[in-house]
């Protein structure tokens, strides 16, 4: 009987110990707080990024707080970016947002499609824009990416370069998603290269470099001299299974091959800063729409280290001009329709 | 007095363990460069700031205080289930598949679903108890290990047979549960649904079988002493059954409740990333394994994962603060453990000493 009341006891003490931290400044703060969101109002637009994870050191999230400050600073908006680390987090700060009172609540990935079909159809009067997913409402603005033609591009440049007619890919979780990633490198690898062979294993995790690593060692005594990485932040592994067997990796979302490029020779791009900005500036403009975008190739929404951007690095000897020139022919006639890429999601 | 004592540096530990918790997240939102007074009332606005996250902290709550209460149910006989996570899992996708495929909704639908999650949950437990009986295979081990076939079985049913299909790529989850077999809010415009009440409910019955009843006494006197228990005439192998199957079903009751009131499907690490399972035992190790402070210190636990996020919006601090603040809980409560062993070994190794 006494422990139950010793709990109840500490119980109350606790909050009494909170209610009085808390309770000491509170006056200041509110009246501060009131002010402030006045003054925003007034002055500029509000723009809310609730992303789903922590940024950490995930490529994806960065370049969208990046692309999304770069705007902000350019059109005079007030950005605050708040990470979720669970499913119910990212709806409870989405509320908060809307509760708020954000003139526009960005959000990414398709993690974010429950929460905000759900809190979008409740406020029809708040705008929404969601970034590499879509949700099909009148208040949300959706990008979407074509990843699956920088992916052939990628797949067309490994099928060239690999001497051992084997290549590898670490991708991240066995779903229909990263199809978009695997099935374009199958693609691309095939309509160069007849008799490669292209080995795939899942991580089963967006951050699990360890495992990564292991997968890539793996796939590289299996014969592999070029393995891509699509598993963003187990990508990490991968990077330092090629440098310590020497073999050839490939990067994701950034130009990766700044980080070491004798071993990452290409990095397939995901211009996710062009779409965060992109949307945070036509809001601050005022020319904000809410429709459905999609970038590819020809949109500069995605593409591949030297052959659609400069990279800081040099180019490998292992991918070489000769092969770079290819590439630039295949992705012309990607955009031209001369080459048409399957959309794995659609089959 | 030995007893007020007694009781007294039991509940120190905790209590210690929470002030030294808060020291360090302080230490952390110092390096951050925040004012440490206003990040904790940044962190109490956020959990219970106004009704809407007070609510949300108690939403948060109620898988943590199931899935608690049915370790501190099975700790308090002595038997050590690990397994919460795997059963809360179970729980859930049972529950998220069985209501949809149930040719009826409403109500009936609702309580058939919510049992069969129990009762499957309840079961994995029950398994892991009887293997600890039939082939001496030691709890701690088996509860724990069988929660990763749960969560990969549980992942694989949502990827595979049971696949929502109509939303390309993504999360593997299964299809959206009816309107009508949604659980009901407890207030207009908050994500505080029904799975609270049960939860109260659950702990408050649940202090009432430990105190008041029978079984609660052989429950307690087993895991107080089981020579003795068992020297005065308890079946500890009827007890254990017991008690691991209302173990595995109160997490399991947790699992699907959150499926019915918070996501309305299950989604693949909706409900292992957030580590319900594990603030639960958290939970329950803190509240000496006391249903009501089982239930007490879940929502405090809550309020820290709530709160954090009140700290992400309003100032630079990471919501990884809760994070840092559990850990260190972790540790001293780990500590505690590790010390009440070495006495134990102490007390035991004296006892040899005299009577040679």
């Amino acid at each position: 009987m006494k422990k139950t009341w010793w709990l109840l006891a500490m119980g109350i003490f606790m909050l009494l110990f909170a209610v009085a931290c808390g309770g000491a400044d509170e006056p200041e703060s509110e009246s501060n707080e009131e002010g402030s969101e006045e003054e925003a109002s007034e002055e500029s637009k509000s723009v809310a990024i609730v992303l789903t994870d922590q940024i950490g050191v995930n490529p994806f999230f960065e370049q969208i707080v990046t692309g999304a400050e770069k705007a902000a600073e350019e059109t005079n908006v007030d950005i605050s970016v708040i990470e979720s680390s669970d499913p119910s987090e990212v709806t409870q700060n989405l509320e908060v947002a809307v509760a708020e009172g954000y003139d526009l609540i960005l959000t990414a990935t398709f993690d974010a499609v429950d929460p905000l079909t759900a809190i979008a159809e409740k406020n029809p009067e708040q705008q929404f824009a969601i970034i590499d997913a879509v949700v099909d409402l009148p208040n949300v603005k959706s990008a979407e990416f074509r990843e699956y033609e920088a992916s052939y591009l990628l797949g067309a440049a490994a099928g060239l370069a690999t001497e051992t007619d084997t290549v590898g890919m670490v991708a991240a979780m066995d779903i229909a998603l990263l199809d978009k990633y695997i099935v374009g490198f199958e693609q691309g690898l095939a309509s160069v290269n007849e008799d490669a062979e292209m080995l795939v294993n899942y991580v089963g995790s967006f951050a699990d470099p360890t495992k990564a690593k292991e997968l890539a060692l793996l796939q590289n005594s299996n014969g592999a001299d070029f393995v891509a990485a699509a598993a963003a932040v187990s990508d990490l592994g991968v990077f330092e299974a090629a440098s310590e067997e020497g073999f050839y990796a490939s990067g994701q979302d950034i130009d990766q091959t700044v980080k070491d490029p004798e071993h990452i020779v290409l990095s397939q791009l995901k211009n996710t800063d062009v779409v965060a900005y992109d949307f945070v500036a036509s809001f601050g403009n005022g020319e904000f729409e809410t429709d459905n975008q999609s970038f590819g190739l020809e949109e500069g929404g995605v593409g591949l280290t030297f052959v659609t951007a400069d990279s800081e690095s040099p180019l490998n000897e292992f991918i070489g001009q000769d092969v770079i020139d290819q590439l630039i022919e295949i992705k012309d006639k990607i955009i031209s329709g001369e080459i048409t890429v399957d959309n794995p999601l659609e089959n | 007095m030995n007893k007020v004592k007694n009781s007294a540096s039991k509940m120190m530990q905790p209590l210690l363990a929470i002030v030294v918790g808060l020291i360090v997240g302080a230490i952390a939102m110092v390096l951050a460069g925040e004012s440490v007074l206003n990040t904790y009332h940044e962190m109490w606005k956020g959990a219970f700031g106004n009704f809407y996250f007070f609510t949300s902290t108690l939403e948060r709550s109620i898988p943590i205080i199931l899935a608690g209460l049915g370790v501190a149910f099975a700790f308090r006989a002595g038997f050590f289930n690990l397994g919460a996570e795997g059963q809360l899992v179970l729980g859930a996708v049972t529950t998220a598949i069985v209501v949809v495929y149930l040719p009826f909704t409403g109500v009936i639908a609702i309580i058939i679903a919510i049992f069969s999650g129990m009762v499957i949950a309840g079961l994995w437990s029950f398994f892991a108890g009887w293997m600890e009986q039939r082939f001496q295979i030691n709890l701690l081990i088996s509860t724990l290990l069988l929660n990763y076939i749960a969560v990969l079985f549980a992942g694989y049913l949502v990827s595979e047979p049971f696949r929502d299909t109509s939303s390309a790529g993504g999360v593997p989850q299964s299809v959206m549960i009816n309107d009508a077999v949604k659980l009901p809010a407890l207030f207009e415009g908050t994500n505080l649904h029904m799975g609270f009440i049960f939860a109260v409910v659950a702990t408050i019955i649940l202090a009432f079988i430990i105190k008041r009843t029978t079984f609660g006494y052989e429950v307690r006197m087993l895991g107080q002493n089981r020579f003795f228990a068992q020297y005065g005439g308890i079946n500890r192998k009827k007890v254990m059954f017991t008690s691991m199957l209302i173990s595995g079903m109160l997490a399991g009751l947790g699992g699907g409740v959150e499926v019915l009131g918070m996501h309305y499907r299950f989604i693949e690490g909706a409900l292992t990333t957030p580590q319900f399972a594990w603030t639960g035992l958290m939970a329950a190790l803190l509240a000496n394994s006391n249903p009501i402070g089982t239930a007490v210190m879940a929502i405090f636990l809550a309020a820290l994962d709530t709160g954090s996020l009140g700290v992400e919006r309003n100032t630079d601090v990471p919501n990884a603060i809760s994070d840092i603040i559990q850990a260190v809980l972790i540790i001293f409560i780990s500590a505690r453990f590790t010390f009440t062993f070495l006495k134990l070994k102490k007390k035991e190794g004296k006892k040899h000493g005299k009577s040679i």
